[in-house]
């Protein structure tokens, strides 16, 4: 409001207004830009700087002496090599990406599937089942660890002893976080089922914006409802697939709390790390934080490159 | 404006990871504090989980603000879980540091060495001198200047349920192999005709029960040979002590492949429900027992075995440190709060409320002269320490170990796994 009105004041008279230099003139008016500046201000000094702070420590040999005041040296790309040369890294890497697009792609699945379930509901239904969903993204990590760690629990968890009772003798007092495949499977699930809300509200949202009318027009036209799925579901709410995916991919691969938290149950740190927990582990634990820098940046890279192909083309999109 | 709202976004996802992780380490600084004592100060201790009493705590904070006016002292209370990159990063920064600290005593040789802590060895005579205990001196000092003073050792015995042993006709054990013929008798027999029971409850996380099996046998986690750290779990010692362990947690224990770190740390628990004829613990583990089995006159207590049963076997020594942060604003102040620590109050309160030993022998009597006191003294008498080297709790926090005997607690291959864990160890140890 306050850039229209101070616009108005040096254009004066009325014919300018149709004119096409417009544009121009709006660009010499530094008001925008003054109004944009604490927002950048605190985006630079949040993020600016520890990122920076993070791209410097990359090439330092920066371990606890200096942290506690010893001048830190530049090692150009040693860290870096140590990394790459590390097999527990690859290993790591490999965990990670396999759990991220694991859990991004059945978050997706199912968070779509649920939301084209809502739009099928009566209505007391669907709110029921939408605030038990909002409930479940609104509770805080910790809380629904220590459920499921109770769920999961060796000796008084509910799924033992439902899996014992069904006949399966060996699921009696099974330790699920000792084995690295029914660690993962456990945090999968905890991750999926926290995830999944967010992707079903903002998919509920855009699938309700369709136009009724061409989906009756494509029922006319005889098209069955995968169909309709197909080629006018998805190309419509297209945007908020592309932007949901990313921001999944993003969110599973830096994956911390929910792993960091189970594997003080579990006991098997090296083989259920994953690269948050890994770069956690390098640097704070092991006081190598120029190690836990360059990892991070590698991990950084590793997120652009999964994400690029959709952020181009969610950005091509955002223009239209 | 859209378009960089987005983009912001996007770059706000990738970043957090990278920039959450760093904006825990703030800008190390060491000068700028104060060596006065008329400043009034705010000071923060930080003291570990079930170290110090209540009513220790209570004594320390009045007397410390009754002798200075206008100064308080505030004790926090912290866990053991993950305090080692919580002290990594508190410690850098005077706004952020508690100005006193206990470390665990396997932590304190990694703080001293990296110049995290003030040099209290000025004031050594005055906090005990000879009479403080020696092997936490050892892991409190670095390059001969003593910068985190012994706070209290403690060590692990066998608790047992006397009418078990009783019904089956069993005897205390006098070697390691006789302890787990007696676990594997009680396991088998079963007396309770529990569905849970096991032997002697000793959960595979629990790394530093273990350690006495190690150690007793002779071994070593690390060596040090010409000045280079070298892992020791592949020794023939080390070998040996875990075969009789593998052997009881096949026959005499169910409880090896417990891997939550919190059951690990109350073993007292499965006990107290009749589930375990022995448990390896402290003697203040003692008043977790319940009130009934003690009543009964049902529990007892013996010092952990010897291979050959000529002697008493070496646990694991327990224990801290108490320090004064490098950083700390208010060193004058924390130097004579640290005396009040040392003073004969607050050091008996050790024995007479917590059960550990203080760290100045002279006050240990006050531990008393009954059957518990004199077993756990012995203990701690005959207690072996993690190695004395710089980067020790970097190891700890990889969990080198700790993964080792969770995986030796089910009956993995120990030959193998000690060879990796060697390897990983003596490549942290050895790193500057």
């Amino acid at each position: 409001m306050t850039v229209t009105s101070t616009r108005a004041k040096p254009e004066g008279t009325l014919p300018d207004r149709t004119e096409p230099a417009a544009p121009r003139k709006r660009r010499r008016n530094p008001l925008p830009y003054i109004l944009l500046l604490p927002a950048v201000l605190i985006v630079l000094v949040d993020m600016g700087y520890p990122l920076l702070r993070q791209i410097t420590m990359a090439f330092q040999h920066f371990s606890l002496e200096q942290q506690f005041g010893k001048p830190a040296e530049f090692v150009g790309l040693d860290n870096f090599t140590r990394v790459l040369g590390d097999s527990a890294f690859w290993l790591t890497l490999g965990r990670s990406l396999a759990f991220c697009l694991v859990c991004a792609a059945l978050t997706m699945a199912i968070g779509i599937g649920g939301a084209l379930l809502l739009t099928k509901l009566s209505r007391p239904v669907s709110v029921f089942v939408q605030a038990a969903m909002l409930l479940a993204w609104a509770m805080p990590v910790l809380s629904s660890l220590q459920v499921f760690q109770w769920i999961f629990d060796s000796r008084s968890g509910v799924v033992d002893w439902t899996l014992a009772g069904l006949g399966m003798q060996g699921m009696a007092g099974y330790n699920w976080f000792s084995n690295p495949l029914t660690f993962f499977a456990v945090a999968a699930i905890l991750v999926i089922w926290m995830s999944v809300p967010l992707v079903v509200f903002m998919v509920y949202a855009s699938v309700t914006q369709i136009d009724e009318s061409m989906l009756e027009a494509s029922t006319l036209d005889g098209a069955n409802g995968w169909k309709q799925f197909r080629e006018i579901t998805v190309p419509t709410i297209a945007p908020v697939l592309l932007l949901v995916t990313i921001l999944e991919i993003i969110w599973d691969l830096r994956v911390f709390t929910q792993i960091f938290i189970l594997q003080k149950n579990g006991g098997i740190t090296e083989q259920t790390n994953v690269l948050g927990t890994y770069v956690y582990q390098v640097g704070l634990s092991g006081g190598d934080y120029g190690v836990a820098s360059a990892t991070a940046l590698i991990m950084l890279l590793i997120t652009l490159l999964l994400t690029w192909r959709y952020v181009t083309q969610f950005l091509k999109q955002g223009e239209v | 404006m859209k378009e960089l709202s987005r983009r912001g976004l996007l770059g706000l996802g990738g970043a957090l990871g990278a920039a959450a992780l760093l904006s825990a380490c703030g800008e190390a600084s060491g000068s700028a504090s104060s060596d006065s004592l008329s400043t009034p100060a705010k000071l923060r201790v930080w003291f570990m989980k079930d170290s110090v009493s209540d009513k220790a705590q209570a004594w320390l904070k009045q007397e410390f603000e009754n002798k200075f006016q206008g100064s308080t002292l505030t004790i926090e209370q912290q866990e053991w879980d993950g305090i080692v990159p919580k002290l990594q990063t508190a410690l850098a920064s005077p706004e952020s540091t508690p100005d006193i600290i206990e470390l665990g005593n396997t932590q304190a040789p990694t703080f001293c060495a990296v110049g995290a802590l003030a040099d209290l060895s000025g004031m050594k005579e005055e906090l005990g001198g000879a009479n403080l205990t020696k092997s936490l001196v050892e892991l409190g000092s670095f390059e001969n200047k003593m910068y985190a003073a012994p706070f209290y050792a403690g060590s692990r015995i066998v608790f047992y349920r006397k009418d078990m042993f009783q019904k089956l006709g069993l005897a205390i054990p006098k070697t390691i192999d006789e302890l787990t013929a007696v676990a594997t008798k009680i396991q088998t027999g079963n007396p309770e005709k529990n569905a849970h029971f096991s032997g002697m409850f000793l959960p595979g996380i629990s790394s530093q029960s273990a350690f006495a099996w190690v150690f007793s046998n002779g071994g070593r986690l690390a060596v040090q040979k010409d000045g280079k750290w070298e892992g020791g779990l592949s020794s023939p010692e080390s070998q040996k002590a875990i075969a009789q362990l593998q052997q009881l947690w096949t026959t005499g224990s169910t409880t090896g492949t417990i891997t939550d770190s919190t059951i690990g740390s109350q073993p007292y628990t499965a006990f107290n429900t009749g589930e375990a004829g022995m448990f390896f613990g402290f003697n203040f583990h003692l008043k977790k027992i319940k009130k009934e089995l003690l009543d009964a006159g049902k529990v007892g207590y013996f010092n952990f075995p010897s291979p050959k049963g000529d002697a008493v076997g070496n646990p694991f020594a327990g224990g801290s440190n108490v320090a004064i942060s490098n950083n700390s604003k208010a060193r004058g102040l924390a130097k004579e709060a640290l005396k009040l620590i040392f003073s004969k109050p607050f050091q008996e309160f050790f024995a007479t409320e917590g059960g550990w030993v203080p760290g100045n022998l002279n006050y240990a009597a006050a531990l008393g002269q009954d059957e518990l006191s004199k077993v756990t003294i012995e203990a701690v008498r005959n207690s072996v320490g993690t190695p004395a080297a710089k980067n020790w709790a970097l190891v700890e926090s990889a969990k080198v170990v700790d993964d080792f005997f969770v995986a030796m607690g089910a009956l993995k291959d120990p030959v193998g796994l000690a060879k990796t864990a060697d390897a990983k160890m003596t490549e942290i140890l050895n790193s500057k």
